[in-house]
């Protein structure tokens, strides 16, 4: 048994159009019934504040507002439509320090181009069965970016 | 330490808790796709495969242009070059999306060219406009997939006047 998507509502920011058709498309064969398009982030942060949705696929380079640093307004902003809404950032920057850069603005999960079937079913289905604990620093305010869980021997001393 | 809210802190100034989760009272089953929700989904891809070439050969023409206006001005002009890398960055990604994996390779090797430049010079828009025509080539001939042998020749003389203009530099 699959994981049913029907009753998400899911949010598409890319500015190019035909990115947006495909990502939807391939959105509405795994069952998930309600897609919004937003052609960059300025717009997908308006749109939030009318209709929430339950996860953002965002691109990474877009004007005027890039996913970045739509990622770190929606995870910062004391006026923040949806503070905690899954983010998976959709991009062709696969280099490490790059994808660091996402981790820190608070991105969720990570999807690489060329996007796939099976790629985008399982950023979603780890949204779904791995949700993160939500951490809030001075510095950082985000998903939990360490993914394993150890014991710490002696006091914690995290602060990020 | 638990402040009662559900949310705890280390001490040392990092707040951790669980926030609403609307996705797992939305979501229900479990594990991966079924083959029909792939066949839907790949279906979608095929689709859009078909009109790739009518709306990308679009984008290869500006960037084109872009390339040809710095082969005439020489005015070494970084907002031009900005704006071609964008091109170029936004085609590695959409190629194989959309099937054509040859433009993603194409476009990709022009993104990392670009970055390798401390200066444009007329050696290096030569292999520029070499990447756009290489573009241009895949897209009219519909050249899906790989390319097969056509396609990793094409690949190989970029990549070997790529590495050609870097030894001459070095």
């Amino acid at each position: 048994m699959a994981l049913d998507f029907s009753r998400l509502n899911v949010m598409i920011v890319d500015d190019n159009p035909h990115m947006r058709i495909l990502i939807r498309d391939i959105l509405l064969g795994f069952g998930v019934k309600d897609v919004v398009e937003c052609p960059d982030g300025s717009e997908a942060i308006s749109e939030l504040r009318h209709r929430p949705a339950d996860i953002v696929i965002a691109d990474w380079m877009m004007e005027p507002l890039d996913g970045l640093d739509f990622t770190r307004l929606i995870r910062t902003a004391n006026d923040s439509p949806s503070r905690f809404v899954p983010i998976i950032m959709l991009t062709g920057h696969t280099e490490r320090h790059r994808i660091v850069e996402a981790r820190d603005a608070g991105v969720t999960e990570f999807l690489a181009k060329p996007v796939t079937a099976n790629g985008l079913y399982a950023r979603l289905r780890s949204v779904v069965e791995n949700p993160r604990q939500f951490v809030q620093t001075q510095s950082f305010s985000g998903p939990d970016r360490r993914r394993r869980t150890e014991d710490v021997d002696g006091r914690d001393r995290r602060k990020d | 330490m638990n402040d009662g809210n559900g949310k705890t802190s280390n001490g040392a100034g990092a707040q951790i808790f669980s926030p609403p989760n609307t996705v797992r009272q939305k979501v229900t089953g479990s594990g991966g796709p079924t083959p029909e929700m792939l066949a839907k989904a790949d279906a979608a891809i095929k689709k859009m495969t078909e009109d790739y070439p009518s709306w990308a050969i679009n984008e290869v023409d500006r960037l084109g242009e872009l390339i040809q206006s710095e082969a005439d001005d020489q005015t070494r002009d970084q907002e031009r070059l900005k704006e071609a890398y964008k091109l170029s960055h936004d085609m590695r990604g959409q190629g194989g999306s959309f099937g054509y994996p040859m433009i993603t390779g194409v476009a990709g090797s022009f993104c990392s060219f670009v970055n390798s430049l401390d200066a444009i010079d007329g050696k290096a828009v030569d292999i520029l406009q070499a990447h756009v025509k290489a573009m241009r080539a895949v897209l009219q001939n519909r050249i899906a997939g790989d390319g097969g042998p056509i396609g990793a020749k094409i690949l190989d003389g970029l990549n070997k006047a790529v590495a050609k203009y870097a030894a001459n530099k070095g």
